[in-house]
C-alpha cells in the first residue's frame, strides 16, 4: 500500500480558493465554484441524520 | 482544472484540492509532518470561504431576516475592508474554529426554517459579530451592531462583553478605531482593553496558555465564551476561575511534558492543528472529549484527572482533527447511519463513521502510551503499559470488525490498512503477564456489558434452550452457537464503569492502598466491584451473586460474576456471562415467568456454558 509519485493525488470536490480572497469570490463565481459550495453545504445538512449522542458523558465526535 | 467565468465576463481557473497519497498513506500510518498538517488547514480555508460564501449568498435572499441588526451587505462591506487592510486579521477570524461550527449550523438552521437555540436574527447576525472582530484585528475605524444573548456580545476569538439587559435577545453596538474600541448599547458600555486579551471591567477575554519544553511550545486558548464552541447547540458562557485557569495551565505543562518525552516527532503536529481547547466541567474519574470537524483546531475536554490522561486525550483529539480534514478531501466510507459496531471507548453501538473515527483516535492513544510505557515514566508506568496492553487490543479489534465492511470506500480500506500495518506488530510486543491479564479482563468487561444491553437474543434459540433446560437435558442444544442478531441502538439495562475505575485507580501500590477509603466515591461502585478490584475475587462472587439474587436482571453484576468466576480458573458460567450474557438473562427471564423453581442465572450459566469455548476473553 506504500504511495508512489508515479500514483496521481487524490483530487477532491473542494475548489482551491487559497489565492483567492473571500471578498472576491462573485468575480470569479462560476459553475465548479458553485457546484462545490454546493457540497460543503449538503454536507452540513448532513451531520444531524448521522449522529445521535448517548448524553452520558462518553466522548463524541461529530463530522 | 475548472474554468470558471465571472460576472463580468473574465475567465478565471480554480483547481481542485488535492492531497497525494503520500499524504493519506503518511497520516494512516501516524507518520504525518508538519507540512502535511499545514496542508490540510490550507483545504479547510478553502472550504470555510465555500461554506461561509454560500451562506451569505443564501442570507441575501432573506430579505429582513438580520432583524434590527444592519443587513447583510454591511457586514460583507466590513469583512472587504478587513480582507484588504489586513489578510492576516481576515484569516485569523475565517480559520477561527467557531467560524466554522456557527456555518454549519446556522446553514442547516436556515436551510430547515427553524430558530435554534436563539431567534434566527441572533445566529445570522452572528456574522457582525466576527466582522467587528476581524475589524479590530486589523485595527479599523467602523461601527457596527452585533446580537446580544443574555447580555452576552461575542467578539469571536477575541472575547465577551457583558452589557445587562432585561431581555434576552437584543443588539450592541461595536465601535472605535484602532486601539480603542468599545461595546454599548442604551444603559451601559464597556471599553476593550488595548490588549483583548486580558480582562477588564465587563470584559472576559479568551485566555491562551503556552507550554514549553526545550525548543518544542503548544500555544492554546482555553474559549469559555464563545456561544459556537459547543457541539451541536450554541451554549452560553461558563467563565473558568483564575483557579481553574491555573489548574488547567498546570495540568497542560505536565501533559505537554510527557508527549514531547514519549512522542518526539509527533509533537511537532499538534501545535499547527490544535489551537482552542473548550474546557468542561470535571466528571468523576473519568476524562471525556468530543469534537466535531466543523471546529477543526477545537476539543471540548472535561477538566482533566491527571496529566497523563490529559496527554492521552489531546492526542486522541488531534487524531480526530486530522481525520476530520482528511475526509473533507476524500470519502473513507459510504453514508451508513446504521448503528451497528461494538466500540471499546463508547457504550453503545455506533455507524461506520464513529467507529472509523474512533478507531484512528485511539491508534494515537495507543502509541501514546505504548511510548509512555516504554520510557518507564515513574509512577504512572503500570498505568501506561494498561493503557497500551488494553487499547493495542481493544483498536485491533476494531479495526478487525471494519476492515472488510462493504461500507467502506478503497481509500477507506487502504487508510485501514496502514493503521494496521503499525498496530498489527504491537499485539506481539511483551507486557507483564499480569497487567495483560488485567487488560483482557477489562476489555472482556466492556464488551459483555455492550452485548447483554444491546444484543437480543433470537427468541427461537431462547426457546430451544428452555425446552432442552426443562426437559432435563445434560447439554444445551447447539443452536445456543447461532450468529448474533444486529444490535439494538436501545440499551437494556443500565451500565456502570465503575468496576474498570476502581481497576484503573488500583493499578499501583498506592492506588490499592486507598481503594478501601476511596472505593465508593467512584459512582455505581459496590462492594463486590472492590473486592473485584482488589483481587478478592471469591468475594466478589458472593457479593455479585448477592446483587443477583436482589436483581437477577443486572448487568454488570451478570458480568461481574463472569469476571470474577474466570479469574478463579476455567469456569463454564464464567464463559457463558462473559461471552453469551445476553442470553443467559434471556432464558432466565423466560424461566421466571414458567417455571416457580427458577434457577439461579449462574446455574444457568454453567449448563450453557459447557458449548462456549475459550479464556474469558471476549470473541
Amino acid at each position: 500500500m506504500n504511495s508512489t509519485g508515479a500514483e496521481p493525488d487524490i483530487e477532491s470536490e473542494l475548489i482551491d480558493l487559497d489565492g483567492v480572497p473571500f471578498t472576491k469570490l462573485s468575480d470569479v463565481s462560476g459553475e465548479a465554484l458553485h457546484r462545490s459550495m454546493f457540497r460543503v453545504m449538503e454536507r452540513t445538512l448532513r451531520i444531524r441524520k448521522l449522529y445521535r449522542s448517548n448524553a452520558s458523558g462518553a466522548g463524541e465526535r461529530i463530522d | 482544472m475548472a474554468s470558471t467565468e465571472g460576472g463580468d465576463g473574465t475567465r478565471s481557473s480554480l483547481a481542485f484540492l488535492r492531497m497525494p497519497w503520500a499524504d493519506f498513506d503518511a497520516f494512516a500510518r501516524l507518520q504525518g509532518d508538519r507540512a502535511m498538517v499545514r496542508r490540510l488547514r490550507r483545504a479547510e480555508r478553502s472550504r470555510r470561504k465555500l461554506l461561509l460564501y454560500g451562506l451569505l449568498d443564501a442570507v441575501a435572499k432573506k430579505p429582513n431576516c438580520l432583524g434590527p441588526l444592519p443587513p447583510i451587505e454591511a457586514a460583507w462591506e466590513l469583512l472587504a475592508r478587513v480582507e484588504d487592510a489586513s489578510p492576516t486579521a481576515f484569516d485569523r477570524l475565517l480559520t477561527h474554529p467557531y467560524t466554522g461550527s456557527w456555518a454549519g449550523y446556522t446553514t442547516r438552521l436556515l436551510r430547515n426554517g427553524l430558530d435554534g437555540s436563539c431567534p434566527q436574527w441572533v445566529h445570522l447576525g452572528h456574522l457582525h459579530a466576527i466582522a467587528a472582530a476581524a475589524a479590530i484585528r486589523a485595527g479599523l475605524t467602523f461601527d457596527t451592531a452585533v446580537p446580544l444573548w443574555d447580555g452576552n456580545a461575542v467578539l469571536p476569538s477575541l472575547g465577551l462583553a457583558r452589557l445587562p439587559t432585561p431581555v434576552p435577545f437584543s443588539t450592541a453596538e461595536v465601535s472605535g478605531t484602532e486601539y480603542a474600541y468599545a461595546i454599548s448599547h442604551s444603559a451601559a458600555r464597556v471599553s476593550l482593553p488595548a490588549m483583548p486579551d486580558t480582562d477588564a471591567p465587563g470584559w472576559w477575554s479568551i485566555r491562551r496558555v503556552r507550554v514549553v519544553s526545550g525548543r518544542k511550545q503548544f500555544s492554546v486558548r482555553l474559549d469559555d465564551v464563545d456561544p459556537y464552541r459547543g457541539l451541536c447547540e450554541p451554549v452560553p458562557p461558563q467563565r473558568l476561575t483564575d483557579a481553574e485557569v491555573g489548574e488547567w495551565r498546570r495540568m497542560l505543562d505536565e501533559a505537554w511534558q510527557l508527549l514531547v518525552a514519549a512522542l518526539p516527532d509527533y509533537v511537532r503536529l499538534p501545535p499547527i492543528g490544535l489551537n482552542s481547547l473548550v474546557p468542561r466541567p470535571r466528571v468523576l474519574f473519568r476524562n471525556p472529549s468530543a469534537s466535531t470537524g466543523e471546529a477543526f483546531g477545537s476539543a471540548l475536554l472535561g477538566q482533566p484527572t491527571d496529566a497523563a490522561s490529559l496527554a492521552s486525550t489531546l492526542v486522541h483529539e488531534f487524531q480526530h482533527i486530522v481525520l476530520g480534514g482528511m475526509l473533507h478531501l476524500t470519502s473513507l466510507y459510504d453514508d451508513d447511519p446504521r448503528e451497528r459496531f461494538y466500540v471499546p471507548w463508547r457504550d453503545d453501538p455506533r455507524p461506520i463513521a464513529g467507529t472509523v473515527q474512533g478507531a484512528y483516535a485511539f491508534f494515537g492513544v495507543t502509541a501514546y502510551w505504548r511510548a509512555l510505557a516504554r520510557i518507564g515514566a515513574g509512577a504512572t508506568n503500570r498505568r501506561a503499559w494498561f493503557e497500551f496492553a488494553y487499547w493495542r487490543q481493544q483498536t485491533w479489534r476494531t479495526l478487525e470488525a471494519l476492515r472488510d465492511d462493504a461500507s467502506l470506500t478503497e481509500a477507506g480500506r487502504r487508510f485501514l490498512a496502514g493503521i494496521a500495518e503499525v498496530l498489527g506488530p504491537w499485539q506481539d510486543e511483551v507486557i507483564s503477564e499480569d497487567i495483560r491479564d488485567l487488560a483482557d479482563a477489562a476489555a472482556a468487561d466492556h464488551r459483555a456489558g455492550w452485548r447483554v444491553r444491546h444484543l437480543r437474543a433470537r427468541a427461537d434459540v431462547v426457546s430451544d434452550l428452555v425446552g432442552a433446560w426443562l426437559a432435563d437435558r445434560p447439554r444445551p442444544p447447539l443452536t445456543v452457537t447461532h450468529a448474533d442478531l444486529p444490535p439494538t441502538p436501545v440499551p437494556d439495562g443500565t451500565w456502570s464503569h465503575a468496576r474498570a475505575d476502581l481497576v484503573r485507580l488500583g493499578l499501583t501500590e498506592a492506588g490499592q492502598a486507598q481503594l478501601p477509603d476511596i472505593w465508593a466515591t467512584v459512582p455505581g461502585s459496590t462492594a463486590a466491584d472492590l473486592a473485584y478490584a482488589q483481587g478478592r475475587f471469591h468475594d466478589a462472587a458472593q457479593d455479585y451473586r448477592a446483587e443477583l439474587a436482589a436483581t437477577p436482571d443486572r448487568c454488570t453484576a451478570l458480568v461481574g460474576l463472569g469476571l470474577a468466576l474466570s479469574a478463579q480458573g476455567p469456569s463454564p458460567a464464567g464463559r457463558a456471562l462473559l461471552h453469551c450474557p445476553e442470553l443467559v438473562r434471556a432464558m432466565h427471564r423466560r424461566l421466571r415467568r414458567i417455571d416457580p423453581r427458577v434457577p439461579t442465572p449462574e446455574t444457568l450459566s454453567a449448563w450453557i456454558g459447557q458449548l462456549v469455548s475459550g479464556h474469558h476473553g471476549p470473541t
